[in-house]
């Protein structure tokens, strides 16, 4: 089946403005991912604050250039299609965000909000049935229909994401690229949040990208993890083989990083921190990405950054010194 | 109004709450955020103020601070080493300030001063407080820098807040903080805006200092995870009161009270089950408003009695644990 979304060594980045007597110069910030997505599965994007994967989202919904490498919806290559064709596809691929409360324009009844979608996608529906769509779209994110009256301001932030999410599906999209989206949120919302992500998947067969820097909720709605780091993908595994053993060190420490609720496992965690932090995207080192503060490094790592190499168990990590599974 | 637990080792404590309350008064009225709070903190210890958004977890440490909106007021007792910092003059608890008690702030970089350097920024509670000589404020800061891991430390005090990356900026605020060796330190969600690893990092850093120095910590978090890593005793806020409190690890090995139990349930790990629904808590925490005369958390709750239309006290149950709800005994 073609994939609804795929990534083929998509280099994006922007560029730094020049003066007057220099030329603008281009800084990558995301280096040669590639992924393919079916209907129905989600990929959780995980790393740090600035390794990449908030831009990664952005180019996956060519709200950025490729530099180098393609995207692929169904198939198709958007930076080909004629601006009209590329409108309409949009409809197919959205997106939420990380601040819900700042994603809402704060003069918009919720209405206007969520009916703008598909008088862009959809202009030969009726004022009535853009009304019908919007009472159905806020009664399945779990709002009631006077809902549509309200300005964003009376929100919280659970409300403000169901009504992000909305907004998404109203559409009927095929892709969703969710970026931080339940970050903001208090922990109680945040299961609720999942939850209706999860199920909406399941009723509309949606593929979600699932941007996230907290690997314990990625663990619950992914299919296949990916892990970056300043820019590039260091690790690649199906959810299961992931969480059982990461294969790169930086993604054992990421796991190793989020305080469980297990205070005898935080004990003993103590003092085991990872020092250091990690270089800047503007001046990544020669090697691996990684080597400054891993554990493991040795000279060659310094020197040659290692290739994404596959593993048994459709897996892939870039890593010199990586252990295979038994 | 009385205090409804009476607490034992009143002057062992380094801090006892009594009936703390804090208001906030506005043109309806009048909104209460904190409701009759006790709590206890001996020295060297890690007490951590768990809750979510409007449960008035940080307006607790900031009425402390005499850091209180405009409009705030607080009410009932925080003694502090036996002064109560409620009721001293500006001036007195200032010196405090200074002195034995500091504050870490969620974001680093709105709490440091863009235009001063950081070795004077740091400086300068020493000087101001403790009338140290500038020079050796300065080389006492460059010291605590050092201390707290920021590479070259002598000319990183040289530079500017912009010129760090966030998890240096929230060493460096550890770093201001701990200079003047507080009593009592208040941290609230000092590790929130940082990455995990970089999390790891300055929770180990603020352990590691605070059994050095004894110094003992407030500590406000939203992350029962946090709570495992550093807190010794834990106290979960809802609406403004106090829920349950005891030490951290029977919290998070058996919870008592319907929130605390929900809010372990529904606290992602990496290795619970995988099921295609996470556990929930219904409904959205409680902002604003009216303090009920139920108990706060019954609209969400699903064990409600009767019974929970008036607010259970809290009492005592179990070793070193208090608990305020009326299925107490039930379950």
């Amino acid at each position: 089946m073609t994939p609804v979304l795929e990534a083929r060594n998509l280099t994006v980045g922007y560029y730094s403005p020049g003066g007057l007597f220099t030329k603008p110069l281009f800084l990558p910030i995301v280096h040669e991912v590639s992924f393919t997505l079916q209907a129905g599965q989600t990929l959780g994007i995980v790393g740090e604050s600035g390794c990449g994967k908030s831009t990664l989202g952005r180019a996956l919904l060519h709200l950025i250039p490729a530099a180098k490498g393609q995207v692929l919806w169904r198939g198709e290559n958007p930076a080909d299609l004629p601006r009209a064709a590329l409108r309409q596809r949009r409809a197919d691929m959205q997106i939420i965000f990380q601040d819900p409360v700042a994603a809402l324009d704060p003069r918009m009844t919720l209405g206007r909000i969520l009916s703008r979608p598909l008088a862009t996608f959809e202009p030969s529906l009726s004022k009535a049935d853009q009304l019908t769509r919007v009472a159905e779209v806020l009664h399945r994110v779990g709002l009631s229909a006077d809902f549509a009256g309200r300005f964003p301001h009376e929100l919280s932030g659970g409300q403000a994401q169901r009504v992000g999410i909305a907004r998404a599906i109203i559409g009927r999209p095929a892709v969703i690229v969710c970026d931080e989206p339940v970050s903001a949120l208090d922990v109680s919302i945040q299961a609720q949040v999942v939850n209706l992500l999860m199920d909406l998947q399941a009723e509309m067969g949606l593929a979600l990208v699932f941007i996230s820097h907290n690997l314990a909720v990625v663990r619950h709605i992914s299919h296949e993890v990916m892990v970056m780091c300043l820019g590039r993908v260091v690790e690649q595994a199906p959810r299961d083989a992931f969480y059982a053993r990461p294969l790169h060190p930086y993604a054992a420490a990421l796991k190793q990083a989020v305080p469980q609720p297990d205070v005898a496992a935080e004990r003993l965690r103590r003092g085991q921190s990872l020092p250091g932090e990690l270089p800047s995207i503007a001046r990544p080192p020669a090697g691996c990405v990684f080597s400054s503060r891993c554990p493991k490094a040795q000279d060659l790592c310094r020197q040659v950054r290692p290739e994404l190499t596959s593993y048994p168990a459709a897996r892939t990590a870039a890593c010199h010194f990586v252990d295979t599974p038994p | 109004m009385a205090c409804e637990t009476p607490l034992t080792q009143m002057n062992a404590n380094l801090l006892s709450l009594r009936d703390l309350s804090v208001h906030f008064a506005h043109r309806g009225g009048q909104t209460t955020v904190v409701d009759r709070v006790s709590l206890d903190l001996a020295a060297g210890q890690v007490l951590g103020i768990v809750g979510e958004s409007g449960s008035g977890k940080s307006q607790l440490l900031f009425s402390l601070m005499g850091l209180l909106a405009g409009n705030g007021r607080a009410s009932g007792r925080a003694l502090f080493e036996g002064v109560d910092l409620l009721s001293l003059p500006p001036k007195a608890l200032d010196r405090l300030r200074g002195a034995s008690l500091s504050m870490i702030f969620q974001d680093p970089m709105t709490s440091l001063n863009p235009y001063t350097r950081i070795g004077d920024q740091l400086a300068e509670g020493l000087i101001h407080h403790q009338a140290v000589p500038r020079a050796q404020a300065l080389a006492e800061a460059v010291r605590m820098l050092d201390r707290v891991r920021i590479p070259d430390a002598a000319r990183a005090a040289r530079r500017y807040p912009h010129e760090f990356s966030g998890g240096m900026r929230q060493r460096v605020m550890i770093a201001m903080a701990l200079l003047v060796k507080p009593k009592l330190l208040l941290a609230d969600e000092p590790t929130t805006a940082l990455d995990v690893t970089i999390q790891a990092q300055v929770l180990d850093l603020m352990s590691e200092i605070a059994s050095e120095t004894g110094t003992a910590i407030l500590f406000v978090t939203h992350d029962l995870g946090v709570v495992a890593r550093i807190c010794d005793r834990v106290a979960v806020l809802y609406g403004g009161r106090i829920m349950e409190d005891g030490p951290a690890e029977t919290m998070l090995t058996s919870p008592a009270h319907p929130y605390a139990r929900g809010l372990l349930a529904t606290t992602p790990r990496m290795d619970d089950a995988l099921t295609p629904r996470l556990p929930t808590i219904a409904g959205t925490p409680r902002s604003g408003g009216a303090m009920l005369p139920s108990c706060p958390f019954a609209p969400r709750c699903g064990a409600r009695l009767p019974a929970c239309d008036t607010m259970p006290p809290l009492r005592p149950f179990g070793p070193e644990r208090r608990l305020a709800c009326h299925l107490q005994g039930e379950t």
